[in-house]
């Protein structure tokens, strides 16, 4: 049984798509990293996961429940955390969780113990008497994320959890989801792809409004990327990149600096030395030249066809 | 707790805590203390004011110069006032953001437009019945008593006019994106009806603001059948703002 299941799924917004014909199933317990370039339209299908969009075409169900934009039935079932949650300023943490387990019609007890232990998971305990308005942005992202726990639901959708974050707070909130991998199904909206990697155990990978790739992580390195050559130059390789690009064992490229990713074609080049042998041919000092083992962020280049 | 309750006690709480509610109770104890002063005091500062050999006869100012002032302060000031406290209701939190948390949780998104209408009617409701006994006992102290009866029904007049005014700024709160325009629509609805209505012959009787003008009846006599068109007008227009505004915020998608 999915705990989310996507078909067919439209938005448009006048003459522009921003979900085109979307497809997708996540099982029960598992933990599922949205990807996609900047206005793919994740945030988009996000909000109509969770009725705050009105899907153009196309059925969600969430727990077996069809989402209806305006009804609140399968809301139940999900907690969400948007991109830079806001939050009543006026209120303490505290005070925020216990309106929040009050729509949920928590009893008392379940109430008072179900917060304590939410500011605990997200280390808001000391603070939870203070206003809202003067947390920084990381306390008011761990906030957000007790609030969509407060009814142990069965989906946790986050927009974007980290992305706002400084390395610290970002930290944090990871440690959190990592914690919660066990028991929920999480659809984690991120442009940060080493998060995917440490944290996810199936992709769905959108563009334009479009389905990409939707398979887990694992499978999907094994299926789709290439082996990579990671190469640093002691000069500008520049113009040496354009030469490589014409190669036919070349099938992406990016540069960074002095160094070099050619993400090959055929990988039985290597044991040939073909590579190293165009390279030496350019007259261009080599640094470090290796092969190295394809990770999120390198398939999502692959997938995606960018050639930076 | 029904989720209306529950939204009704965050949305009365919040009124209290930005101080929203405090600039309404300032407002109308002045409105309340100050009109019945000024009604006693302003035939002694003219008196002051009068040029040698020049001589100003005023009439002995009643219970009925400090009623005059209270429904023009009610009129002019306290209504402009309001209109600007409540004008932010449903737009700030579209601004801010805020409506988005709650909306992903099981609550309907009437009772979220609901909690709106009733905690303004509520806590300004409120602070009108005070302030009108506050001056209803500072006027009978300072001129000879007049009928409470009489008073209460004229009151309650008033009320449901602010109630239709609350109604349509957060009508036009649910609709437009910035509390100044929202505002600025509650503020001019109360132009409207003054004038609009004032100067077509044909409806000229079903104007509401005819309750600011026939107040003097109402003091004297009770209750008055003209007042019968501007109540059924007043409800109207209360009613249909509230059914207009669920029926838009149900069918509105909550934008980023």
């Amino acid at each position: 049984m999915s705990a989310i299941s996507v078909k067919g799924l439209t938005k448009n917004f006048k003459t522009f798509t921003a979900v085109d014909d979307l497809n997708f199933d996540i099982p029960k317990n598992h933990v599922v990293g949205f990807l996609g370039p900047n206005g793919a339209g994740k945030t988009t299908t996000l909000r109509m996961l969770v009725g705050l969009s009105k899907p153009t075409k196309g059925n969600i169900t969430i727990c077996d429940k069809q989402v209806i934009f305006g009804k609140s039935d399968t809301n139940h079932h999900i907690g969400y955390l948007p991109e830079l949650p806001s939050m009543y300023g006026w209120m303490t943490g505290y005070e925020y969780l216990y309106l929040i387990s009050d729509i949920f019609k928590l009893t008392n007890q379940t109430k008072i113990s179900r917060i304590k232990k939410l500011l605990e998971l997200v280390n808001l305990t000391a603070a939870k008497d203070k206003k809202i308005s003067t947390y920084s942005g990381g306390m008011k992202q761990r906030l957000g994320i007790a609030q969509a726990l407060i009814n142990n639901p069965e989906v946790v959708i986050l927009d974007e959890p980290v992305s706002a974050l400084d390395p610290i707070g970002r930290k944090e909130v990871l440690e959190i989801i990592e914690k919660l991998k066990q028991n929920h199904t999480i659809l984690l909206s991120t442009h940060i792809l080493s998060d995917v990697d440490k944290i996810c155990d199936d992709v769905i990978i959108i563009k334009e409004g479009k389905l990409i790739v939707a398979s887990p992580l694992t499978k999907l390195k094994e299926k789709y990327a290439s082996p990579i050559l990671e190469i640093e130059f002691s000069t500008d390789p520049t113009k040496a990149l354009e030469k490589i690009k014409g190669q036919k064992w070349v099938k992406h490229t990016e540069q960074s600096g002095k160094a070099i990713k050619i993400w090959l074609s055929d990988e039985t080049v290597i044991d040939k030395n073909i590579p190293l042998d165009f390279l030496l041919s350019q007259k261009i000092g080599i640094l470090r030249y290796g092969l190295t083992l394809p990770e999120t962020e390198d398939l999502f280049i692959e997938l995606l066809g960018e050639n930076k | 707790m029904t989720d209306l309750f529950i939204l009704i006690k965050k949305e009365l709480t919040e009124q209290w805590r930005t101080k929203k509610i405090l600039i309404m109770i300032i407002v109308f104890l002045f409105v309340a203390i100050s009109s019945p002063i000024f009604a006693k005091l302003t035939p002694e500062l003219l008196k002051g004011l009068s040029v040698q050999g020049m001589k100003i006869e005023l009439p002995t100012p009643t219970y009925l110069d400090a009623l005059d002032q209270i429904i023009k302060n009610i009129s002019q000031i306290a209504l402009l006032v309001l209109v600007f406290v409540v004008a932010g209701a449903v737009s700030d939190e579209k601004n801010k953001k805020t409506l988005e948390i709650l909306l992903t949780k099981p609550i309907s998104r009437t009772n979220f437009i609901l909690s709106k209408f009733f905690s303004n009617y509520i806590s300004l409701g409120l602070v009108f019945i005070s302030s009108m006994i506050l001056f209803y006992l500072y006027t009978i102290s300072l001129f000879k008593t007049f009928s409470l009866a009489n008073f209460v029904i004229m009151s309650a007049v008033v009320l449901l006019y602010i109630f239709m005014i609350i109604s349509i700024t957060i009508l036009a709160s649910t609709i437009v994106k910035s509390s100044i325009a929202s505002g600025a629509v509650g503020f001019v609805s109360f132009i409207v009806f003054g004038t609009v209505f004032g100067m077509i012959d044909v409806i000229k009787r079903f104007s509401p603001n005819l309750i600011f003008s026939d107040y003097k009846g109402v003091i004297a006599n009770g209750y008055i059948q003209e007042l019968n068109e501007p109540i059924i007008i007043i409800l109207l227009v209360t009613t249909a703002s509230i059914i207009l505004a669920v029926n838009l915020f149900n069918r509105q998608e909550i934008e980023r």
